[in-house]
């Protein structure tokens, strides 16, 4: 027998209606429905042979046993992957080169940080073509916030255009791609979901699975529909448990997910840490900390990694976007033009 | 079912067979835990995020799928991912580390030859998970080690189970059971990462939110903590007396490192 024929029925999430036709046609395990007849399983469950179809297809798609890999396999695929750039050297150093796709990166700050910045400035990233060591596909904003800004949206696509472009110059054999690549392409490839409550947010990540060519995923952020949660201690877990899950089953199909998250008071300490507390801490593979001194000078610190130590970077928000501090332009101020988080 | 006897692999001469065949059981390769046989024994690895978990899980797949020569077991190792954060890149750097702290001559051959005995499966709800627990118990010949991570977000992803006694039995029960079934008849060795919900008294502590039936399946844990940007800390022992015992390690890059005692 195969190995998950042995699974029980009562395990596949079906109708209960349903569990009821498998009992009454004398199916318990997975392997029952091996191999048989529809027309002999429509007449023990006593339906018609199209509803017996429809239920053994509907098993089978559940029921279906994880496919393994050797982890040979999967580092070779992990190479081919290429990461979402944020145009800023030193964070994109902290990342070991961007937002990883298939990886959950958590931004932390406190208002007026740059997490809505870095936010935008990844998703029209995400849009550079892979002529230009760019993801070269669409990007998502999951806005919980009401955060999103169409108009700086629009200035940093203008922005990476002109850098596409500058590119382009440099390397004749890539003037087509350039030319196709334009501030309303770039804009045409982000796609916006306002999520108003909680429930907006987890219809929109099962949604994400219909975009072409997704290479990014940006929710601003997580903890604004739930640090409002006023129910059992345990069903908040099991809502973030959850979010965790549908968060990190984009990334499996090699999105690189990007959630931000606001800074709450610790109890145990005088700093203030991420909110959601201790459930939600686990559902990230890297979190990058934005601060922001009274002088108005910004840095981003890996708080978390599983390849390299904690570091800093410093960093600027002007008109072009999220940039190095050290490559200032002339005539800006030492943390840019005031665009605020 | 095969229990814990060895068969010839494919390709395998019989000097190595026999080499494998005689070779002591494998302890898990953390020097503080010694080299005691832990077949059949299910261990959790218990601590809030960044305490060290995966690390430490990588350094217990290295010393099992490595090669002899590079101080390793030369054994399968499974690895179910249940949270989709598994690194392939990451679990090479790891084995290579190994593998070079033992010997830094062949240590990046000896690493890739590893690779191919670690099987991953990505398990995304609970009924895979389940799946994958029963495809390990029908394989032929000696169980490999089972690594986990993690065990604790499925519970709280299944809705809670009905009360009454009609209601179909929890999905995350049939895993437990099938993870006892692995450690009793295959006699095969469980490591669990479990993250930690509930802010703790002190440092180290732990506070149980799985049911009764997986608390009573551990028969060993290690309480992670991380007491600086360097330093972990592991206080560790039988869970129905005391944790006894305890070592300090770092974690870097290339995994686990410099393990000592608690200072």
């Amino acid at each position: 027998m195969d190995a998950h024929a042995s699974t029980p029925l009562e395990h596949v999430a079906l109708r209960p209606k349903d569990h009821a036709l498998l009992g009454r046609g004398g199916f318990r395990r997975v392997g029952d429905l091996v191999g048989v007849d529809v027309n002999t399983a429509a007449s023990s469950m006593r339906i018609g042979p199209d509803k017996a179809q429809a239920l053994l297809e509907e098993v089978e798609e559940k029921a279906k046993p994880p496919p393994w890999h050797s982890a040979r396999e999967l580092e070779a695929q992990e190479h081919q992957r290429v990461p979402v750039v944020s145009f800023c050297r030193g964070i994109d150093e902290l990342l070991e080169g961007g937002a990883k796709p298939g990886k959950v990166l958590e931004v932390c700050g406190g208002p007026g940080a740059g997490k809505t910045q870095l936010l935008l400035q990844l998703c029209v990233d995400a849009t550079i073509p892979h002529q230009f060591c760019g993801a070269g596909g669409s990007s998502v904003f999951i806005d919980a916030d009401g955060s999103f800004a169409p108009s700086r949206c629009a200035q940093l696509a203008k922005e990476v255009a002109k850098h596409v472009h500058r590119l382009a110059r440099k390397k004749p054999e890539h003037q087509a791609a350039a030319a196709s690549y334009s501030e309303d392409a770039c804009l045409d490839a982000i796609h916006v979901y306002r999520a108003l409550d909680h429930g907006g947010v987890v219809r929109a990540l099962a949604q994400a699975s219909t975009i072409p060519d997704l290479k990014l995923l940006v929710v601003d952020s997580v903890a604004a529909h739930l640090r409002t949660f006023e129910g059992d201690p345990g069903e908040r877990i099991r809502i973030i448990a959850k979010l965790a899950l549908d968060l990190s089953r984009v990334a499996r199909r090699g999105v690189a997910v990007v959630v931000s998250n606001q800074l709450a008071s610790n109890l145990t300490s005088d700093k203030p840490g991420p909110a959601l507390g201790e459930a939600w801490s686990h559902a990230c593979d890297e979190r990058l900390m934005l601060q922001r001194d009274a002088s108005g000078k910004r840095s981003a610190t890996l708080a978390k990694s599983s390849v390299r130590a904690v570091g800093s970077a410093p960093f600027v928000v002007d008109e072009r976007g999220v940039r190095d501090a050290a490559r200032k332009r002339r005539g800006t101020g030492s943390s840019g033009t005031a665009a605020s988080a | 079912m095969n229990g814990g006897r060895l068969t010839l692999a494919p390709d395998e001469t019989a000097r190595e067979y026999l080499r494998r065949a005689c070779a002591a059981p494998r302890s898990l390769g953390i020097p503080a835990l010694g080299e005691a046989d832990r077949r059949g024994e299910v261990v959790e690895l218990y601590g809030p995020a960044a305490a060290g978990k995966t690390s430490l899980l990588l350094q217990i797949c290295a010393s099992w799928c490595l090669p002899d020569s590079h101080g390793g077991g030369c054994r399968k190792v499974v690895w179910l991912d249940c949270d989709g954060r598994l690194r392939p890149s990451r679990l090479r750097a790891s084995i290579y580390a190994y593998a070079a702290r033992a010997c830094e001559r062949g240590a990046q051959e000896a690493a890739a030859d590893a690779l191919q005995r670690v099987q991953v499966a990505y398990c995304a709800s609970s009924l895979e998970f389940l799946c994958a627990l029963e495809g390990i118990s029908h394989l032929e010949g000696e169980a490999p080690l089972i690594l986990v991570d993690s065990i604790g977000g499925f519970f709280w992803r299944e809705v809670k189970p009905a009360e009454d006694q009609c209601a179909a039995p929890s999905l995350f029960q049939a895993c437990v059971r099938a993870v006892g079934r692995l450690s009793s008849r295959r006699k095969a060795i469980i490591v669990c990462a479990k993250p930690k919900f509930f802010r703790a008294n002190a440092i180290g502590d732990h506070r149980e939110y799985l049911p009764r039936e997986w608390t009573l399946l551990v028969k060993r844990r290690l309480v992670l903590a991380r007491v600086s940007a360097e330093r972990l800390v592991a206080r560790f022992g039988d869970p129905q007396t005391d944790y006894s015992g305890s070592f300090s390690f770092g974690v870097g890059a290339d995994g686990c490192c410099a393990f000592g005692d608690v200072r």
